[in-house]
């Protein structure tokens, strides 16, 4: 066994537990925190599949920006006696139940039934796309328009939020 | 590919509004709440930047390694956006010193949505479209609003933002099945594809080879895009090309993507059915921001429509002209026959603006070079006459919007017959009555749409037309022959009349010469 496969099955392992506590924890706060746990071995993973990029920005930008946003709105609405929050057996738990278990069909469908060259070169092909060197490359070459252009976006939504949400005007 | 000095030269009208944008901003941190020199830098900033477009007309280019194309089409349409945005900044002026909202953000953000319109309509490629239609829709959310203590103004950005979000959504999921069938977000090569794929044809394979630009597509990003959601073409497919059930495949998702970007754009440009949200905010929005929207806006909408319709689909494309011919009827039909029952101009104009873009549409549906040159002479026709009637709307408004009826017109002829005069002007131009803009705009679309075998087209816009026509010379009836009390409160903003006067000459130039 490899020191790759190893890695692999203790993030996979971290992936899927914290998943479930994420579902399982009645306390909001708590739920989150077992999420950026999750976002942490995902970028794990992502890491180990050569994809550094991916990985990076999964942890800026989920476990970061993202997580802060859910605290910040799990407070605001001041959930209070999370006792409540508990709920049946309800029919759009059954019908989510029924789709996930078509999903996770699925998806050993398509794994079996492809042939293993092609996961060979499927593999290499994202081991080529998902550094960040590449990612840089194109972003500066290819794509430099685009990303610039980002930038004006960025600034017209920072001066369009002054407007709206400034306390005194002049 | 890359970024040559050149790229700069190329799109100086593009960067003479960004450089004025930054500059606008620099400007009101150091010396804050001296909105006049906002207003006269941003105009500065607007009419170099249209005089540097028609000096750019000649030049045909592409430039940013293909991201945009530059020349006569670009070009022209820079000129409408810049004429729009330093019309809309002149009228804004006394509106906006009337209702006590006279700051800078109001010109930075008209020069941030200029950029946007800019860029959608010199795109070359998908990914530029997108963040274009972004960069303008951001900024027209927060223009709609700016009024924040209005009620009105603050329901109008928020319906204007949510449905604009979910609209952007559309065109975004849009774009990923056109790259995912394709192969590419560029014009260019998405047209060399276009024909094999809406004809459900295996791809030959140099085309595909070709028409792939660089290693991250040559490394079969598209191939597995398509694969990792189709289970089944999975199992089938070997790892060498495409074959025919793939390819089918591939033809299904690209039509697909084609329908929902054409949403997403549908909405942009507010055409029946996807208009809902256009008399709301039209309504609540500040009457200058409404022209704008109703005019810069919708021009822009039309530069990237075309651009996908002529560049990126090409002539091949049957089932997408039956789809626009459909979706131009109904706006013709719906804008006009609703904007009968409307009392308020403002939402007057909105319907009616929901009826030009099914005009426009038919010329984009007939999908030969008369309906192109026609949707770009009519998109510019339109911008004056209905940015000329916008600004009338502004000087007659009241702080308590109670003045927006058709009805408080009456009387206007007596009291200032010039005002009068120009808004009939403009009215019997929307209208369509020759010798002025609008009857050549409706002329050169329709004639298109009879070229390409749509006659039924071209009969259900005469018709349309002349339902039109109707609510257009009420206007009329009301100001010169009803007795009333229309006044205006203040003396009327000289900038208003620059701005009134020049829509009006150019109303008129363009149709004595077209």
């Amino acid at each position: 066994m490899t020191i790759e496969s190893i890695l692999f099955y203790v993030l996979s392992a971290g992936a899927v537990g914290s998943a479930l506590f994420v579902v399982s924890r009645r306390n909001p706060v708590v739920a989150a925190l077992w999420l950026i746990f999750n976002f942490f071995c995902l970028a794990g993973l992502y890491l180990s599949l050569h994809a550094q990029f991916i990985a990076v920005i999964q942890i800026i930008v989920y476990a970061g920006a993202i997580m802060v946003l859910f605290l910040f709105v799990i407070m605001l609405l001041n959930l209070g006696d999370e006792r409540r929050l508990v709920e049946g057996v309800t029919p759009r738990k059954v019908v989510g139940g029924i789709l996930s278990i078509a999903v996770l069909v699925e998806l050993w469908y398509v794994f079996l039934g492809t042939p293993s060259i092609q996961h060979a070169a499927l593999g290499n092909r994202a081991t080529e796309i998902g550094t960040v060197e590449h990612i840089g490359a194109q972003l500066f070459t290819k794509f430099l328009l685009p990303f610039e252009v980002t930038s004006l976006l960025l600034t017209a939504a920072i001066v369009g939020a002054i407007v709206l949400a400034k306390r005194k005007l002049d | 590919m890359g970024f040559q000095i050149s790229d700069i030269a190329n799109n100086a009208p593009l960067f003479t509004l960004v450089a004025t944008g930054l500059v606008v901003i620099l400007l009101e941190s150091a010396k804050s709440g001296k909105p006049n020199v906002s207003f006269i830098v941003s105009l500065a900033g607007f009419i170099l930047s249209g005089l540097l477009a028609v000096g750019g007309l000649k030049t045909e280019d592409v430039s940013f390694g293909g991201m945009l194309m530059n020349g006569s089409y670009s070009n022209f349409f820079a000129i409408v956006f810049c004429l729009t945005g330093s019309l809309t900044i002149l009228i804004s002026k006394s509106y906006l010193e009337r209702f006590g909202q006279f700051r800078s953000e109001f010109y930075i953000l008209v020069l941030f949505a200029a950029m946007g319109m800019v860029l959608m309509a010199s795109a070359n490629d998908l990914i530029i479209i997108f963040l274009g239609i972004e960069l303008m829709s951001v900024s027209l959310y927060v223009l709609a609003g700016f009024f924040r203590t209005q009620d009105r103004s603050n329901e109008s950005a928020l319906k204007y933002f949510l449905l604009g979000a979910f609209a952007t959504g559309f065109l975004l999921y849009g774009i990923a099945l056109v790259y995912g069938s394709a192969g590419s977000t560029n014009f260019s090569v998405i047209h060399n594809q276009a024909p094999a794929l809406m004809k459900n044809q295996p791809l030959p394979d140099s085309v595909v080879q070709a028409g792939l630009p660089d290693s991250v597509v040559q490394a079969g990003l598209p191939d597995s895009v398509v694969q990792a959601g189709l289970p089944d073409s999975v199992v089938q497919a070997g790892d060498s090309g495409l074959p025919a059930g793939q390819a089918g495949l591939a033809g299904t998702i690209f039509l697909l993507g084609l329908g929902l970007v054409i949403v997403g754009l549908a909405f942009k440009v507010a055409a029946a059915p996807f208009h809902m949200w256009a008399p709301d905010v039209y309504d609540g929005a500040p009457t200058p921001a409404t022209g704008f929207m109703a005019t810069a806006a919708k021009a822009a909408a039309f530069g990237a429509f075309v651009s996908i319709a002529f560049k990126m689909i090409g002539s091949t494309s049957g089932t997408i002209s039956n789809l626009l011919a459909v979706i131009a009827a109904a706006s013709m039909i719906l804008g006009n026959v609703i904007a009968i029952s409307q009392s308020n101009i403002k939402r007057m104009l909105a319907y009616s603006s929901i009826a030009h873009a099914g005009y426009m549409l038919s010329g984009i549906a007939a999908a030969n070079v008369e309906g192109q040159a026609g949707v770009m002479y009519y998109v510019a026709a339109y911008a004056c006459m209905t940015l000329g009637a916008f600004a009338i709307v502004s000087i007659l408004e009241r702080d308590d919007a109670a003045n927006l009826s058709i009805d408080g017109y009456a009387g206007l002829s007596a009291k200032h017959p010039v005002i009068a005069a120009a808004l009939a002007l403009f009215m019997f131009s929307l209208a369509g009555i020759p010798p002025l803009a609008g009857f050549f705009g409706k002329y050169y679309v329709f004639l298109a749409a009879v070229k390409a075998d749509m006659t039924w087209l071209a009969i259900v816009g005469v018709l349309t037309s002349l339902i039109s026509a109707y609510y257009y010379l009420r206007v009329v009836v009301v100001m010169y022959f009803k007795e009333g009390e229309a006044a205006v409160e203040g003396r009327i903003g000289m900038s208003t009349v620059v701005a009134i006067a020049v829509c009006a000459y150019l109303v008129v130039q363009l149709g004595v010469y077209p």
